[in-house]
């Protein structure tokens, strides 16, 4: 890993990156609420705080490990999170019967919730360039 | 055979003529009115009852557009339009009853800068009709949207879709009055 940035204390990058992630998959879910966390995918909600407490409290006695935990967390966040994003699209272009008018509805909002989605992803990619 | 018979049949023969003419130009004249208004003639000899007031309406509003003295739009107005076109379709994702909203403006807009008057509903769906009568039935459409979604909350809203049609219908009538198709959406 390259040389460790000092980072002060109170910038609490990932804590802010976990609620900003829950933000957005927040958005996400609220507007297709089919895809909430406990649906098929295997996305879990990130802050679940026993799991990252653990990690914080590894850091005074081994900030790499620490970190190498956090970024391992993260990881698998992503990865589940672009199953998730895979399979709700497969289900968004599929849908062939049914209600026209509604799906269209349906599309409409899931390209709002993808924009702004996308949002919540660039400000988090740069809160940690 | 006498004098008098020959100018007789001689004058039969004269209005006999002359009443051929007049059925073939009658007859020209509806068939160009046909070509002109196509479906909308239909329409109007229907709601009029009668082929003749039909067409007495259609030469009227014949006449009257061309008493406008339409105008094409200047390269420069056609990129302008086109640009905000694009936003416009853009913005329906967001808020589809305005940018439909916002799409019927714009084609009054056009149709001014052209030389239309593009006052009340009725008499632009007239002018039009002129020509640009294969896009009337996507303007009528379209207009009935509009007028479903401003309608908003009195339990009768347009859905997306209605909408969606109806930008796509604008859109035939807005590349139409441009003279070419506006940047679209779609790369």
């Amino acid at each position: 890993m390259a040389a460790q940035t000092e980072r002060p204390p109170e910038s609490g990058i990932r804590v802010t990156s976990a609620d900003d992630m829950e933000t957005a998959n927040d958005a996400l879910a609220e507007s297709q609420p089919e895809m909430a966390p406990g649906s098929p995918a295997t996305y879990a909600q990130p802050a679940e705080d026993d799991r990252w407490r653990d990690i914080m409290a590894g850091f005074v006695d081994d900030p790499r490990g620490a970190v190498q935990a956090a970024t391992d967390r993260v990881e698998d966040e992503v990865s589940a999170l672009m199953a998730l994003l895979s399979e709700h699209r497969e289900r968004l272009l599929a849908a062939t019967s049914g209600d026209a008018e509604a799906h269209t509805e349906e599309m409409r909002k899931a390209l709002l919730a993808y924009r702004d989605f996308s949002g919540e992803i660039a400000k988090n990619v740069r809160s940690l360039s | 055979m006498a004098a008098g018979t020959i100018a007789l049949i001689i004058v039969l023969i004269v209005v006999v003529l002359a009443v051929i003419g007049t059925a073939a130009s009658i007859a020209t004249r509806r068939r160009r009115l046909r070509d002109r208004f196509g479906p909308e003639y239909d329409r109007v000899a229907a709601e009029l009852s009668s082929r003749r007031l039909a067409e007495a309406e259609l030469t009227d509003r014949k006449h009257r557009v061309a008493s406008y003295e339409l105008r094409p739009l200047s390269d420069e107005a056609c990129e302008k339009y086109s640009a905000r076109w694009s936003q416009v379709q853009e913005q329906f994702v967001e808020t589809p009853s305005e940018a439909v909203g916002e799409a019927q403006a714009l084609i009054e807009a056009v149709m001014r800068e052209r030389g239309y008057p593009a006052t009340g509903y009725q008499q632009t769906l007239e002018d039009l009709s002129v020509e640009h009568a294969p896009v009337l039935e996507h303007y009528r459409a379209a207009h009935a949207a509009c007028e479903k979604a401003a309608a908003d909350g009195a339990g009768t809203s347009a859905s997306t879709e209605e909408l969606r049609e109806a930008m796509i219908s604008y859109r035939e009538l807005f590349s139409q009055l441009l003279g070419r198709a506006p940047a679209a959406g779609q790369r």
